[in-house]
């Protein structure tokens, strides 16, 4: 078969270049350790997800210094916490999210960032954030979801450490008078 | 070489990504270009391309 | 592929087939007139210039858009250019007009159901209604007419590839010892990978989503119909392209006065998309809970190696092209390029074309990138990029296609050159204006398939202009493609009403540079290549399937257990398939 050289020339770079893409995206995932939303948040019963003891009450979690769990259930047409709430976090934190859908697919993205994922019924989305200083971000559901997909909105507020911790408290008291 | 209707046609279309990603080349140079910049640009490139079409374009007597 | 060179006009030679690739051309381009015009509502409903339509209306138009476009039209396209394609290059007429129009009828049944479904939600006391999108996710769940009228589609399409096989079968008993004429391989090809890839959709709809939404069955796995759905939904992509690449292999290197650079290279990038093409559907789950990274990660790697095909197909097109322009008295290491047939909108079309999805491609490297795509998922670049892909490198190429193929079906000339022209550089200039601002708007955030992407809680930030102006550029883009497609329309309308010429068109393709002779055999060896095809999904499947039916609660999702009878009947049609793949491949081999 006869292949012309600049053809051959041409085939080489070409699969340079793809070998570079995998390449640099090797060591975005091995070398730099940049987290990918897999199987590790686990399963979860969509139809319970009422009862679940973190779905249930979904919002955030301290479980260890500067650190946090947040459970976020994504439903038509709200993120809770978030919408009517906002996702309250402290500046400075280190924040594992846990995303899940209660009906359909919908999409959970920070604005602006590479906070980015698919939030789908009976699966959870786990992925690890960290906050600087304090401030706003905008959060959106990017699945469409059905016809008021574009309501589907929220807002997480980065407060000062005390801030929130007087918060934090105000809400463990408030839970505890509730059970 | 004719500068054909198509030919000219097809300067005017290629014209249009080098005009909109302008600042954005500008931007690498740390030149902020406003949009009014980018248009008149763009004008002046299409003003021209006519002249050009009127002087060596089809029905004009120095074909080139 | 001279060998159809001879002997008058392919109207006069194959008046049967010719009907038949008409009817197809016909539906494809009233699906093409109303997707675009749903189209150009929805660039002026998102951007709020014109709200004509209630939002919950937005995501209704939406779903016709992303149907008839990305489906019936390009699908009943390259219905005609495929049968146009064997019939010329094998140089025999179908084995049965009969079958042709029975797949033609399946087809257009199937996409009427479908539209009926869909249009459906905007007369709300109906109670039909189809609001799904072109992706149809469940839970989300549509008129049971919506999936049944998808399924009898799809299965027109097997039908067609039927047809095709059973010419080359034919042909093969009359010629044992030929190779395979460049354009019947390149459609075999094909059609052997939509066969493989349109069996993930066929079970996610037969036995997922058309019971369920007829209540037989309580739920789905929401994340395995999904994963079903991407499985088809990547190669689908490859089903659009390869026409577009037949046509730039065989017929632009002709319009632009010469000749194929390679025929055996040609063979060698098609057998590439039909081995590459379906185990890399992961690549559109990178963002998905319950699928481990190793899988995404295999399905990467694959996607990067599918660069090859289309870096080695730029290659042999320009190549071509600037033959082509060097016979026509080109010289110059670029000045070359004014000496191409700019005048003829087939031409220039296509070649625009070509230059667009160069810019899809480098999009496209930056979605299959497993890590910077979290950037940009779900965010309006994603239908930037793939405007640039289907929406021009494959619409356009069709369009620009149709200048020289509706001639020669119709035996008319066609009706004007100028307009032609003028109609494929608006759409450059319009795709150029929607998709750029499209991929900015996406790094700035906002979101895809939103029909209000105005939100109170923030605004979008974009480091260069404003989101004003990319508002403007996304209308204006949108509005000159629609009147671009009316300007074909109407183009085409004229072209089949004129009288009959002679010679409507010079038809006549010439001998590629180098032939098939010097190729390996190995090459045409369909058999082989399907078998491969099979592993290579197998292994890239079967563990991300097994995983996600294992712990998202069952076949059926909700932690419901599988009905016995359900899962007997889903054995059966398992085994039905199997040997239905196993006689095809008989005939194959």
């Amino acid at each position: 078969m006869e292949i012309h050289a600049y053809e051959k020339l041409w085939l080489a770079l070409a699969l340079v270049l793809i070998v570079g893409f995998i390449g640099t995206i090797t060591y975005g995932a091995a070398g730099a350790g940049i987290d990918m939303i897999d199987d590790k948040g686990g399963t979860v019963d969509p139809a319970t997800l009422d009862q679940h003891p973190k779905f249930g009450d979904p919002g955030i979690e301290r479980n260890g210094e500067n650190s946090y769990d947040v459970y976020v259930v994504a439903r038509q047409f709200v993120f809770e916490p978030g919408t009517t709430e906002p996702l309250r976090v402290p500046a400075g934190s280190t924040v594992t999210f846990h995303v899940t859908a209660a009906d359909v697919i919908h999409g959970f993205e920070v604005v602006g960032t590479n906070a980015n994922t698919m939030a789908i019924p009976g699966q959870v989305a786990e992925f690890t954030v960290e906050f600087g200083e304090p401030g706003e971000y905008g959060m959106l559901c990017n699945e469409y979801c059905g016809s008021g997909h574009h309501v589907m909105e929220g807002k997480i507020v980065v407060m000062e450490q005390e801030e929130f911790d007087s918060w934090y408290e105000q809400q463990q008291a408030q839970g505890e008078a509730e059970n | 070489m004719k500068l054909t209707k198509a030919r000219a046609l097809i300067l005017i279309a290629f014209s249009v990504p080098v005009a909109i990603e302008l600042r954005t080349v500008a931007g690498f140079f740390n030149v902020e270009l406003p949009l009014i910049a980018v248009a008149v640009i763009e004008f002046l490139f299409l003003a021209l391309l006519f002249v050009l079409y009127g002087l060596y374009g089809e029905g004009s007597e120095s074909a080139a | 592929m001279a060998t159809a060179s001879g002997g008058g006009e392919f109207v006069d030679k194959f008046p049967d087939e010719a009907a038949v690739i008409k009817a197809s051309f016909l539906i494809a381009f009233v699906s093409l007139g109303i997707g675009a015009f749903f189209g150009l509502v929805q660039a002026l409903h998102r951007t709020n210039v014109l709200r004509v339509i209630d939002s919950a209306d937005y995501y209704t138009m939406l779903t016709g858009h992303g149907v008839l476009l990305a489906i019936v039209f390009t699908i009943f396209f390259l219905c005609g250019v495929f049968h146009w394609a064997v019939a010329r290059s094998l140089d025999r007429p179908a084995e049965s007009a009969l079958f042709s129009w029975a797949w033609v009828g399946l087809m257009t049944t199937g996409a009427v159901l479908a539209t009926i479904a869909i249009l459906g939600g905007f007369v709300p006391n109906l109670g039909m209604s189809a609001d799904v999108l072109f992706t149809f996710y469940a839970p989300l769940q549509a008129h049971p007419v919506f999936y049944i009228g998808l399924a009898m589609f799809i299965v027109g399409t097997w039908l067609s590839g039927a047809d095709w096989f059973l010419s080359y079968r034919a042909w093969r008993q009359d010629h044992p010892d030929e190779r395979i004429p460049l354009q019947t391989f390149m459609v075999l090809t094909t059609m052997i990978m939509w066969y493989i890839s349109t069996l993930g959709v066929a079970v996610s709809v037969v036995f997922f989503l058309i019971p369920w939404s007829l209540g037989l069955i309580e739920s789905v796995n929401p994340l395995l119909t999904r994963t079903l759905f991407w499985y088809f939904g990547h190669p689908i992509v490859y089903f659009w392209l390869m026409p577009a690449y037949l046509l730039w292999y065989t017929v632009l290197p002709k319009l632009a006065g010469g000749r194929l650079f390679s025929d055996p290279l040609a063979r060698v990038v098609f057998l590439l998309f039909l081995l590459l093409s379906t185990p890399v559907g992961i690549h559109h789950q990178y963002l998905d809970p319950g699928i481990a990274e190793g899988f995404k990660f295999i399905a990467m790697t694959n996607t990067m190696f599918l660069l090859l095909p289309s870096l080695l197909t730029a290659f042999t097109v320009v190549a071509s092209v600037e033959h082509g322009a060097r016979q026509r008295g080109g010289k110059g290491y670029l000045r070359w390029l004014g000496a191409l047939p700019w005048r003829d909108p087939a031409f220039t079309g296509m070649a625009l074309a070509g230059a667009m999805f160069a810019a899809g491609g480098f999009s496209g490297m930056i979605n299959a990138g497993m890590n910077i795509n979290y950037l940009i998922h779900n965010t309006l670049w994603v239908p930037g990029h793939f405007h640039l892909t289907v929406g021009t490198a494959v619409a356009l190429t069709m369009m620009a296609g149709s200048y020289w193929l509706v001639p020669q079906v119709t035996g008319t000339k066609l009706y004007s050159r100028p307009i032609g022209l003028l109609q494929v550089i608006m759409w450059f200039v319009g795709m150029v204006f929607m998709s750029n601002a499209m991929h900015r708007a996406g790094l700035a955030g906002i979101p895809r398939r939103t029909a209000e992407p105005q939100y109170q809680n923030f605004e979008f930030l974009t480091p260069i202009g404003s989101i004003f102006e990319l508002r403007v550029q996304i209308a204006l883009g949108g509005t000159l493609l629609f009147l671009s497609v009316v300007l074909f329309l109407f183009n085409i309308l004229l072209t089949s009403l004129g009288e009959e010429s002679d010679r409507p068109v010079d038809s006549h393709l010439p001998e590629p540079l180098s032939g098939p002779e010097g190729s390996p055999r190995i090459l045409d060896n369909l058999a082989m290549w399907t078998g491969i095809a099979a592993v290579l999904v197998v292994l890239a499947y079967t563990l991300p399937l097994a995983g996600i039916i294992q712990n998202g609660g069952g076949l059926f999702g909700g932690g419901l257990p599988v009905p016995a009878t359900v899962s007997a009947g889903f054995d059966l049609v398992l085994t039905t398939v199997t040997s239905a793949f196993n006689t095809l491949w008989g005939v194959v081999a």
